[in-house]
């Protein structure tokens, strides 16, 4: 259902976090890939393959949509996967997975993050989103069985393994945290203010971070967030690197590189 | 629970629910497996009107590979009915699909396929 030039919506903020999720899920079902050949074990290897073309299928039902908007006539290349050049996804995202601890982290982190995003869209204004948020958010519920089985597993596994499952989550977490936006992020503020989602970018991150904190707890896994018990509410326990913000495409400049002219204030 | 669908069976031909044109679907199998499109729930609604069949169609999945194959085989088993001159088939994911929407025949063919439904 792409709209025609006379109903198309003007709306940049949508139009950003539609491509930034759609190119997140683009490239997580790219990387997961690799792994539907070379994942530890057999049952793993399949359940890559069925993750992969889950996130592929995300991807490809968000694109679409960016069609719909005013925003895509600036550069009608941008709007499909096989000719955009443009790539809003994390910067973790953009090497191969060093190792399989690096596929578990993304899915518990970052698909996670995405995940808590949509399950804040489910009752989105704009339909479009609120139909696949829902369908979405079920699919994901046996990908977070996954992730959380073999976060388990690897960190019950203790040494070498368990240092691997704890690095690739310590380089994926500041980066993930960030995505929501700063508090005062006028993008994510405004789809909240428009009805888009139900929260703010920092109880976003809040919610995200009470979905993967408990586990990680019980683990005995030491991440920089912190319970507010007068809130009641899980907050980042540092301060995140927002020096290093891209605003326009939702990711983290990889630390020591310079910012762009388009990214400097 | 399961769902039921119209069918000529049960209604009768000149039915607001177009029941000649749901058994018609009856013949449209998914690719993966051999139960029909509208056993396997995938028609939300169906509508007739002026030769023009409109059809709302959902997937199990976001990232199902055979979206296009059942597409192109639901607009082309259509086309064969009388009185049908265009289909229009819309994708939609409001209702999320789930097993309530199998069909009791449906469950059966699932679980003869070694299928847990």
């Amino acid at each position: 259902m792409t709209g025609t030039a006379a109903a198309r919506i003007d709306n940049a903020a949508l139009f950003a976090v539609l491509a930034s999720l759609a190119d997140n899920k683009q490239a997580i079902g790219r990387r997961y890939a690799y792994w539907a050949n070379g994942a530890p074990a057999l049952e793993a290897a399949v359940a890559a393959a069925a993750m992969t073309q889950d996130e592929i299928g995300h991807a490809r039902t968000l694109y679409p949509l960016l069609e719909d908007f005013a925003q895509a006539a600036a550069d009608p290349r941008q709007v499909a996967p096989e000719t955009r050049t443009l790539r809003y996804h994390l910067a973790f995202l953009d090497s191969e997975f060093a190792s399989w601890s690096d596929f578990v982290a993304t899915n518990f982190l970052l698909d996670g993050a995405l995940t808590t995003f949509f399950e804040a869209a489910q009752h989105s204004a704009y339909e479009p989103l609120r139909q696949r948020a829902r369908k979405i958010v079920q699919e994901e519920q046996v990908h977070r069985t996954h992730a959380e089985g073999w976060v388990r597993r690897l960190a019950k596994a203790g040494g070498a393994v368990r240092q691997a499952l704890v690095s690739s989550l310590q380089r994926l977490w500041q980066e993930t945290l960030c995505w929501f936006g700063p508090d005062d992020d006028p993008v994510m503020s405004q789809l909240y203010r428009e009805g888009f989602i139900d929260a703010p970018p920092a109880e976003l991150r809040s919610r995200y971070l009470q979905r993967v904190m408990p586990l990680l707890e019980s683990l005995a896994i030491e991440m920089p967030a912190r319970f507010d018990p007068e809130s009641k509410r899980w907050l980042p326990g540092e301060a995140l690197p927002w020096e290093r913000w891209e605003a326009g495409s939702r990711r983290l400049r990889p630390a020591g590189q310079e910012a762009t002219e388009e990214e400097q204030p | 629970m399961t769902a039921v669908y119209p069918s000529l069976r049960t209604h009768p031909a000149d039915d607001p629910s177009c029941p000649a044109l749901w058994d018609a679907l009856r013949e449209v199998t998914d690719p993966e497996i051999p139960i029909s499109v509208v056993d396997m729930g995938l028609i939300v609604d169906l509508k007739q009107r002026d030769g023009v069949v409109n059809v709302k169609l959902t997937f199990t999945a976001l990232g199902c590979p055979a979206m296009d194959f059942i597409m192109d085989d639901i607009r082309e088993r259509l086309l064969r009915e009388p009185g049908v001159r265009a289909v229009r088939i819309e994708v939609v994911w409001d209702p999320v699909w789930s097993k309530e929407r199998l069909s009791e025949e449906g469950i059966e063919l699932m679980r003869s396929w070694g299928i847990s439904a």
